[in-house]
């Protein structure tokens, strides 16, 4: 029962981001949504699940995405970031808020970090500026979303 | 054992993080694989079932902004073509004028019809020459095709002219080649009938039919149309012929105008 809940949640985040992030499209930056659900459902449920669920909806994204290339780096991107995001579970009654919502977001950072250093390394290569931008370009399109949602959903709260 | 067991199962996170990290580097540099090609081939035509419903959405989103892109363009496309073609007809005529104007030996004016008379006992066409360009009344009225009427009021900027197809209006005309002479006069639908002509004279369908010059306003041999009907009066030595006008009154719209025979 709990694995048919969680394949429906990935299939829903799956298809919710293959169905809008073309809407969103900001020139070559999408919204990274299944990253905000993933760190829900890590900072919610703990390591197991959110490092299963990162490896699947990732997994997921890669079938889908045709390019032969880096097939294997979504997953081991969102396996990293549903495990190190896990660690915040229950952590709101420990940590204030400022420096628990700091955290979520270097996490994200770095995840598009790492992925940003593997994808487009030929752009650092070639002019680091660019990649800077492309990096915090692409973080902090999905962060945007990441804080609206925060005014809905907190992630403060829901980490108990 | 069972302590074994208890540290997994206390550990798991680590554990199931250590598995996913090792397949995903397994998948990443096994990339290239067949049998991973074999998958994705099936994964991605599940994932272009999934897209289905959202490439329908969006067709459809774009169809009637499309449709209406289409139909302006196709409107704009229209009147173009519709500008061209007018353009290309009004060059034809123009440069069938032209060509008749030098070939002439006549005095002719070029005038253009600005209104078509509305008069149901007079059928008459306004030009836009008079006085001023030495147009006076009585002077025949032609276009390369044939005598179209004559000049029956001069302004100074305008002149009206009787048209042939006026019901009194009467034309002197010679039938080639046996040239028979008659009066012509209008019938209907662009058939004008020649009357008093001889019955002993030969005529044939496609007889041209001319001015016969013994009218002081037609010069003769000027073209007036072809013959196409021939038929006895019963009880009369004379014949009447039908005569084929070639001008089209509805959609004349340049003219000329003799002022002088030479």
């Amino acid at each position: 029962m709990i694995v048919f809940k969680y394949s429906i949640i990935i299939f829903v985040t799956f298809l919710f981001q293959m169905w809008t992030s073309e809407f969103f499209t900001l020139g070559t930056i999408d919204p990274d949504f299944c990253l905000i659900v993933l760190l829900y459902i890590s900072i919610r449920y703990g390591g197991l699940v959110g490092t299963l669920f990162g490896f699947f909806i990732g997994l997921f994204i890669d079938l889908s995405s045709g390019t032969n290339q880096f097939f294997g780096l979504t997953p081991l991107i969102y396996t990293t970031t549903g495990y190190f995001s896990s660690f915040l579970k229950g952590e709101n009654e420990r940590l204030n808020k400022l420096y628990f919502t700091s955290l979520w977001i270097i996490i994200i950072l770095c995840q598009f970090l790492i992925f940003s250093l593997i994808v487009y390394q030929q752009l650092l290569l070639e002019s680091p500026v660019q990649f800077l931008i492309k990096w915090l370009a692409t973080s902090l399109y999905t962060l945007l979303f990441a804080g609206i949602l925060q005014f809905m959903i907190p992630i403060y709260k829901i980490s108990r | 054992m069972r302590n074994l067991l208890l540290f997994f199962i206390k550990n798991k996170d680590h554990f199931v993080f250590a598995i996913t990290l090792f397949l995903s580097f397994s998948l990443l540099f096994n990339r290239n694989n067949d049998e991973m090609s074999v998958i994705r081939g099936f994964s991605s035509d599940f994932v272009s079932f999934l897209s289905t419903p959202l490439v329908k959405v969006k067709s459809l989103a774009i169809v009637n902004e499309e449709n209406q892109y289409l139909r302006e363009k196709n409107l704009q496309l229209n009147l173009q073509l519709e500008s061209i073609l007018y353009a290309a007809d009004e060059n034809e005529k123009l440069r069938e004028l032209l060509d008749f104007k030098r070939k002439t030996r006549l005095n002719i004016i070029p005038a253009s019809i600005i209104n078509k008379g509305i008069q149901t006992n007079v059928k008459s066409l306004t030009v836009d020459v008079g006085t001023s360009s030495s147009v006076m009344p009585n002077q025949a009225v032609l276009t390369p095709h044939g005598v179209i009427g004559k000049t029956v009021q001069v302004g100074e900027k305008s002149s009206i002219v009787q048209s042939i197809s006026d019901n009194n209006f009467r034309l002197s005309v010679r039938i080639m080649p046996s040239g028979a002479v008659g009066i012509l006069r209008w019938s209907e639908n662009n058939t004008c009938k020649v009357y008093e002509v001889q019955k002993n004279v030969e005529i044939n369908i496609g007889d041209r039919v001319i001015t016969s010059g013994f009218s002081k306003i037609y010069p003769e041999k000027l073209p007036v149309g072809i013959v196409s009907g021939v038929y006895d009066e019963r009880g009369s030595y004379q014949k009447v012929v039908n005569v084929k006008i070639q001008n089209d009154f509805e959609s004349i719209q340049n003219v000329f105008i003799i002022v002088e025979n030479k």
